[in-house]
Order: C-alpha cells, then structure tokens, then sequence
C-alpha cells in the first residue's frame, strides 16, 4: 500500500467501486444522486480510516457495505425524525432499518458468490437452487456425475472460504 | 488414506444425493472424522445462499457502470483534506515557534528529587492549561506521567510532564514520540523528543483536532514501543 493518498484512493476505488455502487443503487432503489453521494461517502470513511484497508480485501469489502449501509440509515433515520413533527407522509425510502441486516447479509453472500469461477457458479445453480439431483445436474452441464460431486464439494469449499473472509462464518 | 466418501460433503448438504447414496453416506459419516467434519463446515451454506435470489446469479447481466464522477470527486476531497492536513501542521510548526520563543526551548527538564506528582502548570506561558490526567504506564512501567488536554482555537495543546526511571539499562538517552487517534481512527504523531533516565521532562505538543475528537494518547519509544497511555 502506497503512502500517496491519491494513490491509496485510487486502488480502493479500482478494487470495490463497482461492488460499492451496485450496492449503493440497491440501497437507495436506483437513485443514482443519491447512492453517489452514499458511495462517495463510504470511499472518504475509508480512505480516513487506513487501519482497515490493511485487511485482506474480502473483509474491506463487507466493511465498506457496511458503511454504506449505515450512511443511509443514519440519513433514513434523521429524515424520520424530521418527518414527525410534519405531517403524517407516507415514507419515501424503504424502512431500512430492522431489515437492513438481513439484507445486508444477503449482499455479502451474493458478493461473495460472484467470486466463485462459473463453474462452480452453474453447479450451485443446477444442485441448490434449481433442486437438482446429482444425476440430472451431470446431464444439463454434460459433465460425468463424479465431477459434479466433486465440483459441489469445491464450490462449496471456495464459498466458504470467501464468507469466512467477509466474516461472515467463522 | 482419501476416503471414498470425500468429496461428497457438497451434494450432501445441497440435498442433490440419490436417496440410496444418501443413505449410505449417513450410514459412512459417524465412523469419518473427515466427512463429519466437512459436513459441519458445509451445513450453514445453503441457508446462507437461500438469501440470494437465483437471478442474482444467473443473469449479472451489465452491471450499471460506476458514474464516472465518482473518482474524481473523491480524490478532489482526499486532496483537500491533505491541504488542510499540511496547514494544520504549519500552524503548530507556528504555535511551536511562539513556545521557543516564550520558553527558550518548551522543553524543560528538572531534577526528579520529590517523586512523580501532577504538573502545576505549563512551563512560562501565560495560558492556563487543563487539569493533568495521569496517563497509565504500560508494560515494565518504568515511565510515568501526567497529560494535560487544553482546547485551543487551532486545535488541542497536549502538556506532558513523564519521568523515565530507568532500570538496569547503562543510562543513556532515549527518544519517545507522542501519538494520538482520532475518534474516527485518525493516527497522527504529534512529537519526538528524548530524555535521559530520572530526570523529569516537561514537553509541550500540539494537534489540531479538538480534545472531544481525541479518542487516545500514546507515548512510544523510537522502537515503537509504548509506555504510557491516556484514552478518553
């Protein structure tokens, strides 16, 4: 890591911007001033806050979603507060709140998915989510049986592996 | 010895065993260590993977590109606060200046004859300077002192007064700085200076956050070593 600050903003915004962002616009249901302003934020925390950039990467990833999240609670909440001593509007953000970790825990599962080669993604896909057995999963991915147990068991090694460097199992 | 059963964790816990192989992995797992073990490893994934929707998987499609004014504006900013990071250094390296002038060097070391208590005040300035806190020694213990955190218009004047004991060490100078951490993760060094075992030493340093901003103060030797610590 090099000491230049611009460098150092630089190599945060290569690695996490285009994660941070698509989080971001989901966070604020696609308005894009508004998730800008979020992610730019959450790239100043950061950048401010070193010690955590010497964390390996999937761990500054689950750090910065978190501060991100947290920006647009903070935001959701004062507005909140702004609101009851108005009239009684319907809100104009999602309720983010007692959600929001749920969700939170959803996006990190989902970034760390996508770190898994396609592979291992069409796998999981076929045998989890579309129910598969190992039989019928060898047929759709013309692959030998053997090789779509091993191929579950690694995908699911990797899966770990990258959950565990987003601290999210241990 | 590979197990014949070992790698077949995944479409175990993926529920994508025929029912007959199923069965009798269930039966192979009390007797492997292995297999148990990686079936422990594996049971909390398909829950966690359940919070993700198939379609976030299947179709990545184009991801929405990253606005283009995104890096620029937060490299600006980081710019910026560099500038004001490097004024607020000029201005102590100004306050610092004002001191010498004042008090010849701002550092001033007198005998240690009657123990270690509380400085009185800060040395020749009229300013008067918050209570000292006493700091808590760390490790061997063998340095003590007392921190006063005073509010200035630029920032935080850090009075220390701390006494180096000395122990079995052949005499000598050593050199100490003085870190302090911002409450939202700030490292900044504030200072260097050395002193000489039993000898007191009174050394006026300077920041420019505020002292509700400050979240601790450290003192270390050159070899980054701490010995004395104050947290708010």
């Amino acid at each position: 890591m090099t000491d230049n600050p611009a460098t150092v903003m630089k190599e945060l915004h290569e690695d996490h911007s285009a994660a941070l962002w698509a989080f971001c616009l989901h966070l604020t249901a696609n308005d894009r001033s508004r998730a800008e302003d979020v992610a730019q934020e959450t790239l100043l925390r950061a950048w401010r806050n070193s010690a955590v950039l010497t964390e390996s990467r999937g761990s500054v990833r689950s750090w910065l979603f978190t501060v991100a999240r947290n920006i647009v609670i903070d935001e959701w909440r004062t507005r909140r507060a702004q609101r009851e001593f108005a009239t009684a509007e319907p809100p104009d953000v999602a309720p983010v709140g007692d959600q929001s970790d749920e969700l939170l825990l959803s996006w990190v599962v989902a970034d760390a998915l996508t770190t898994l080669s396609a592979d291992h993604r069409a796998v999981l896909v076929e045998c989890y989510y579309r129910g598969r057995s190992v039989a019928e999963a060898a047929r759709r991915l013309d692959v030998p049986e053997g090789t779509v147990k091993s191929r579950t068991h690694y995908a699911l090694r990797a899966l770990r592996l990258a959950l565990e460097e987003r601290g999210v199992v241990s | 010895m590979t197990c014949q059963y070992a790698h077949l964790g995944g479409a175990y816990v993926l529920g994508s065993l025929a029912a007959s192989e199923r069965a009798a992995y269930e039966r192979h797992l009390p007797d492997c260590a292995e297999c148990s073990r990686v079936v422990r490893e594996f049971a909390g994934l398909p829950g966690l993977m359940g919070r993700v929707p198939l379609e976030a998987l299947e179709l990545p499609g184009e991801p929405e590109p990253v606005p283009e004014t995104l890096l620029p504006a937060v490299v600006s900013e980081v710019r910026r606060s560099q500038r004001r990071r490097r004024s607020a250094l000029a201005a102590i390296l100004v306050a610092a200046a004002a001191i010498v002038v004042v008090g010849v060097t701002g550092v001033v070391v007198t005998s240690l004859d009657d123990g270690v208590r509380p400085p009185a005040a800060g040395p020749t300035t009229s300013q008067t300077t918050a209570p000292a806190e006493r700091m808590d020694s760390i490790g061997a213990g063998s340095v003590t002192g007392w921190i006063s955190l005073t509010e200035r218009p630029w920032g935080t004047r850090l009075d220390l007064t701390c006494t180096y004991l000395g122990d079995g060490y052949a005499g000598g100078w050593t050199s100490y700085a003085m870190v302090v951490r911002s409450v939202d993760g700030r490292v900044e060094q504030v200072g260097t200076w050395r002193a000489e075992p039993g000898r007191q030493v009174h050394v006026t340093l300077a920041t420019a956050l505020a002292p509700e901003d400050i979240e601790s103060v450290v003192v270390r030797t050159d070899e980054g070593v701490s010995v004395l610590r104050l947290a708010e």
